[in-house]
């Protein structure tokens, strides 16, 4: 009976044994030493509000200059690749796409454990105001990731940094009561110093519940003076929740510089 | 190493106070009585399987009773608390199952005998089961492949039928449930019938609630510190409403029954969770229980047939079924890239049909020897729309035969042995999507997925063994060989991977992942005590995983390309668990888990690897207290504490040691002809702030929930 308790506990502990072997771990990567580093940049990094929050990693540019940045790539194993990502964020969710935004991307080989680059980013003259993030990542030979460094950078376009103005007749006031079926009616202007040529006029609402939606999107067409007019009518829907809901008008002109104004709206059933 | 100096002085200690137990107290063992028992099902406390490969192989059971003392958010996290069990969760509304380490189509889920088919290859996709309407549960650690086919690598969760009301009964079952942490309130209810043989169970499932709370004030992400406003994750809020029928009759010849079940779901997504967080989207709008953008809304329908019919050596049982599993994954579109924004939010739609059927025939006339002899087969078409692509639509076909035996040599062993032959099959015509220039002019279109048109056959085996050597021991062994047709996503994935930044790229000459496992289990019984050991070792000649290329993805906003390849891996760990009753009426279980892997090719770990833990569990079910009153009155505590997880893939962060703290109690009333039970569960108790490396959140670094009261209140009549 003990020879056969005894051979069984050697079995487990055999398969312990073998449970437990096996080659070391390779050794965790050392975020100290695998790092993107920014060393200069051709604006100062400044804080800023970015989508009503303050960040500190802002560049303020202006369209027709470039962006100049000098980063310094280091790592424990060789490095192999670089990314410098530009893209908008216009409308701090990033669900537009306009068509002349400007953009960059860029993805370089590089070798050795230490390296250090400039790179001359063009920002074209006609680049829309705005803001857009600008990331940029590295990784090593054996696939490794560096935590990546991230800059909130805000352009305004050199030829126009003025946005339009909102003018309203209807609603009456920025403070109305509606009831569920009935018609909202928004009627007025936007104007512009220069030119509302493919601007548009946005109008998003977010009820007592939280929900947001879309509720209209004028698009201004490519011959658009500094004058647009509008009359829409929206017709509150059964399930907009009951309560204060905050509609927004929002006006982008011809470079993407923007003006928006808030309407309360007291909805009951 | 540090961990298997404290695992092996646990089970010393363990071993000690086995043996200093009263020698005078044998319980009878007798294997061949036990294994004779109903339909030569096996025991296992008051359980009895009737899955033959259980008799070699881990297997744990839960009653309704147990699954509702322990109730977590969801079905999977309640069965985490089981050794070798655990949970890939997102969030608290969505959790997938992992066995031994093994997860996504690694693991079978059954419910009522159907594979439960509903995009289990994602991350973030979660098991829909309704957890109020499992009534039984049996989880088998192991290779199931012989039985199941392909998939059953880490084991099988087999959900069983309700049990069949009482003859000539009606019965009405309520549940109100409330937990304090994301203010959940949940309603069930059940109606139970059965009148001659002729039988009916209904129930009624909803759950709401709202975004949960953690105990941060801020999470750090890529160096920055950002808010958690009110302590609570913005957008995690949910809700579910589930119904499920079945009837049937039961007769002397055998039974049959239709089950209809319904699954709906809409869970939010934490808003920073699809890309880089930023501190202007987490802002408190005060809206807990608003589910905004993103959140998925998953339906998964299904119609299963069940039938058993009784022959003078034996039985036949056919399992049919029928599933429509449709997800939506809402997200607004990303700006980036070139060509018009795509309208709406609907990023993800898939719709997954699922034709099953299982028939066996199950040979027992013999004394000694009795087999399961099957066919199985099953049929899918996937169809997919969004604006995102990831999966093409594609049709597969499996088809698998098999004969599983078993001899009982004597009374104190047995052996079995199975084999099967599986037949695949997969198909998807090449995906296009359009390409534009910069300035939004349609310039053609690039292949997202090439065409697929593939056949597999594959022999699976296994041989087990079990062994009374003891009045007291009972030890179980199996060999058996693994197999898994890979997913189509392995074969045509080609984007990019929200929140992790991650360009996953398929390959469609993948062949299937296979490997050998070896299992072992251990029973000690005394009176008192019980003792169960089980390791593992499982050696996989080909397993898919995600490889880093070192090149980064040409599209924009996205990280680095990962390809899916094969690479040979080691498995191995162990469960224990002793149980002991320690006087009247005072319980004491303690149970650890250790899982540890290599992929062989990196010379890492396979990520979302559980870390080691041990569950401290005391118990007391006070006696002689006065009937009516207080019937099935339990009190336990509980300590579970997680090790430190540093054994990770290739960018997957290491995750610190946390240890936990629970209080369950329940009591039933009986007044008059109902039967109301109350369930109290306080879960976190020191309101611990801790990440899970579990968690599909912790590449966030976002805390997991903090102290939350359960209480639940059914009533029966």
């Amino acid at each position: 009976m003990k020879t056969k308790i005894r051979s069984i506990l050697a079995l487990f502990s055999l398969l312990l044994l073998l449970a437990s072997c096996g080659k070391k771990q390779a050794a965790p990567v050392n975020t100290d030493a695998f790092k993107i580093e920014v060393l200069e940049t051709s604006v100062p990094v400044t804080t800023a509000e970015v989508c009503g929050t303050t960040c500190d990693n802002v560049l303020q540019l202006t369209s027709g200059t470039p962006l100049s940045l000098s980063i310094a790539f280091s790592g424990q194993e060789n490095l192999a690749q670089y990314k410098i990502d530009i893209h908008s964020n216009f409308d701090c969710h990033a669900h537009e796409r306009p068509l002349s935004e400007w953009r960059f991307l860029k993805v370089a080989d590089i070798s050795g454990k230490q390296i250090t680059i400039t790179e001359a980013i063009p920002l074209p003259a006609d680049a829309f105001s705005g803001n857009y993030h600008c990331i940029i990542r590295l990784i090593d030979e054996k696939g490794n990731e560096a935590p990546f460094k991230e800059f909130n950078l805000i352009v305004s376009n050199a030829g126009d940094r003025e946005a339009p103005v909102i003018t309203y007749e209807l609603p009456a006031s920025d403070s109305v009561s509606i009831q569920k079926g009935q018609d909202l009616i928004f009627k007025g202007t936007v104007t512009d110093n220069l030119s509302l040529s493919n601007g548009r006029l946005e109008i998003t609402c977010v009820t007592a519940d939280g929900t947001d939606y879309s509720i209209i999107n004028e698009a201004f067409s490519g011959n658009e003076s500094t004058t647009h007019t509008f009359q829409r009518t929206y017709t509150i829907p059964s399930y907009f929740a009951s309560g204060l809901a905050i509609f927004r008008l929002k006006a982008y002109d011809k470079w993407n510089n923007q003006s928006e104004q808030l309407i309360k709206v007291y909805i009951s059933a | 190493m540090r961990i298997l100096t404290t695992f092996y002085c646990v089970l010393i200690l363990l071993f000690a106070l086995i043996h200093t137990g009263q020698a005078q107290d044998r319980q009878p063992f007798d294997l061949s009585k036990d294994t004779l028992v109903l339909e030569q099902a096996i025991v296992r406390e008051d359980y009895l399987s009737r899955t033959p490969i259980a008799r070699t192989l881990d297997l744990q059971y839960l009653s309704s009773a147990q699954l509702l003392l322990n109730q977590g958010n969801t079905f999977i996290h309640t069965l985490e608390k089981l050794p070798g069990i655990s949970a890939i969760h997102t969030g608290v509304g969505i959790s997938k199952p992992v066995i031994r380490g093994m997860s996504l189509n690694r693991v079978i889920v059954n419910e009522y005998g159907i594979r439960q088919e509903g995009q289990q290859w994602g991350m973030d996709h979660g098991l829909e089961i309704d957890q109020y309407n499992v009534d039984r549960v049996e989880v088998i650690k192991g290779p199931v492949s012989v039985l199941y086919g392909s998939d059953g690598i880490g084991g099988v969760i087999n959900i069983l039928p309700a049990h069949i009301p009482y003859q000539d009964t009606f019965g009405i079952e309520l549940i109100n449930t409330y937990k304090s942490n994301n203010d959940l309130l949940g309603w069930s209810g059940r109606v139970l019938w059965n009148k001659d043989g002729y039988y009916l169970l209904a129930r009624a499932t909803y759950q709401d609630y709202a975004s949960y709370r953690v105990p941060a004030e801020t999470f750090m992400y890529n160096g920055y510190t950002l808010p958690i406003y009110n302590q609570r994750l913005k957008n995690t809020a949910g809700k579910e409403l589930n119904f499920s029928l079945r009837t049937g009759v039961r007769k002397k010849w055998g039974n049959t029954s239709i089950y209809l079940s319904s699954y709906r779901q809409k869970a939010g997504f934490f808003v920073g969770a699809f890309g880089v967080p930023r501190a202007y989207q987490l802002t408190d709008n005060g809206h807990y229980r608003h589910i905004g953008l993103p959140y998925q809304q998953i339906n998964h329908t299904k119609l299963i047939s069940n039938t058993t019919i009784f022959l003078a050596q034996g039985r036949i049982e056919a399992d049919l079924g029928i599933q429509l599993n449709t997800r939506k994954e809402m997200s607004p579109p990303h700006a980036h890239g070139y060509g018009p924004a795509p309208q709406g939010n609907e990023a993800l739609a898939l719709d997954l049909y699922t034709l099953s059927a299982n028939i066996r025939y199950i040979y027992n006339g013999d004394e000694r020897w009795s087999s399961t002899t099957g066919l199985s087969f099953q049929q899918q078409e996937n169809k997919r729309g969004g604006y995102e692509f990831l999966i093409p639509a594609y049709t597969s076909l499996q088809a698998g035969i098999y004969n599983f035996t078993e001899y009982r040599h004597s009374k104190d062993l047995l052996f079995n042995a199975g084999i099967r032959l599986d037949y695949g099959q997969q198909s998807a015509a090449a995906a296009y999507t359009f390409q534009y220039d910069s300035a939004g002019n349609e310039t053609g279109q690039t292949q997202r997925s090439p065409g697929i048109n593939r056949t597999y056959f594959n022999t699976s085996g296994s041989v087990g063994a079990a062994w009374k050597i003891h009045r007291n021991i009972k030890a179980t062994a199996n060999l058996g060989s693994a197999y898994r047709m890979p997913v189509m996503a392995e074969l045509t994935a080609n984007g990019v991977h929200h929140g992790t930044f991650r360009h996953e790229m398929g390959d469609s000459s993948l062949k299937a992942e296979q490997g050998y496992m070896i299992d072992a289990g251990m029973v000690f019984t005394q009176k008192n005590h019980q003792l169960r050991l089980s390791p593992f070792l499982n050696y996989f000649t080909h397993y898919i995983y995600l490889s880093p290329s070192a090149r980064f993805s040409p599209l924009p906003d996205a990280g680095q390309i990962y390809l899916y390849r094969g690479a040979t891996a080691l498995f191995a760990g162990l469960e224990a668990q002793a149980d002991w009753d320690l006087q009247t009426g005072w319980q004491n279980k303690l149970s650890l888990e250790y899982v540890w892997n290599e992929n062989r090719e990196s010379g890492l770990s396979l990520p979302f690897t559980p870390p080691f833990s041990i569950l401290e569990e005391i118990t007391w079910q006070p006696q002689g207290l006065q009937r009516k009153l207080f019937r099935e009155t339990s009190f336990s505590l509980s300590g579970q504490y997680f090790a430190a997880q540093n054994r990770v893939d290739r960018n997957e962060a290491s995750t610190a040691g946390y240890f936990l703290l629970n209080f369950a109690a329940a009591n039933t009333f009986n007044i008059a002809a109902h039967k109301l039970t109350l369930f109290l569960q306080l879960r976190n108790i020191t309101n611990t702030n801790y990440m899970n490396n579990m968690s599909r959140y912790r590449i966030l670094n976002l805390p997991e929930q903090g102290f939350n009261t359960q209480l639940m209140l059914r009533w029966a009549w």
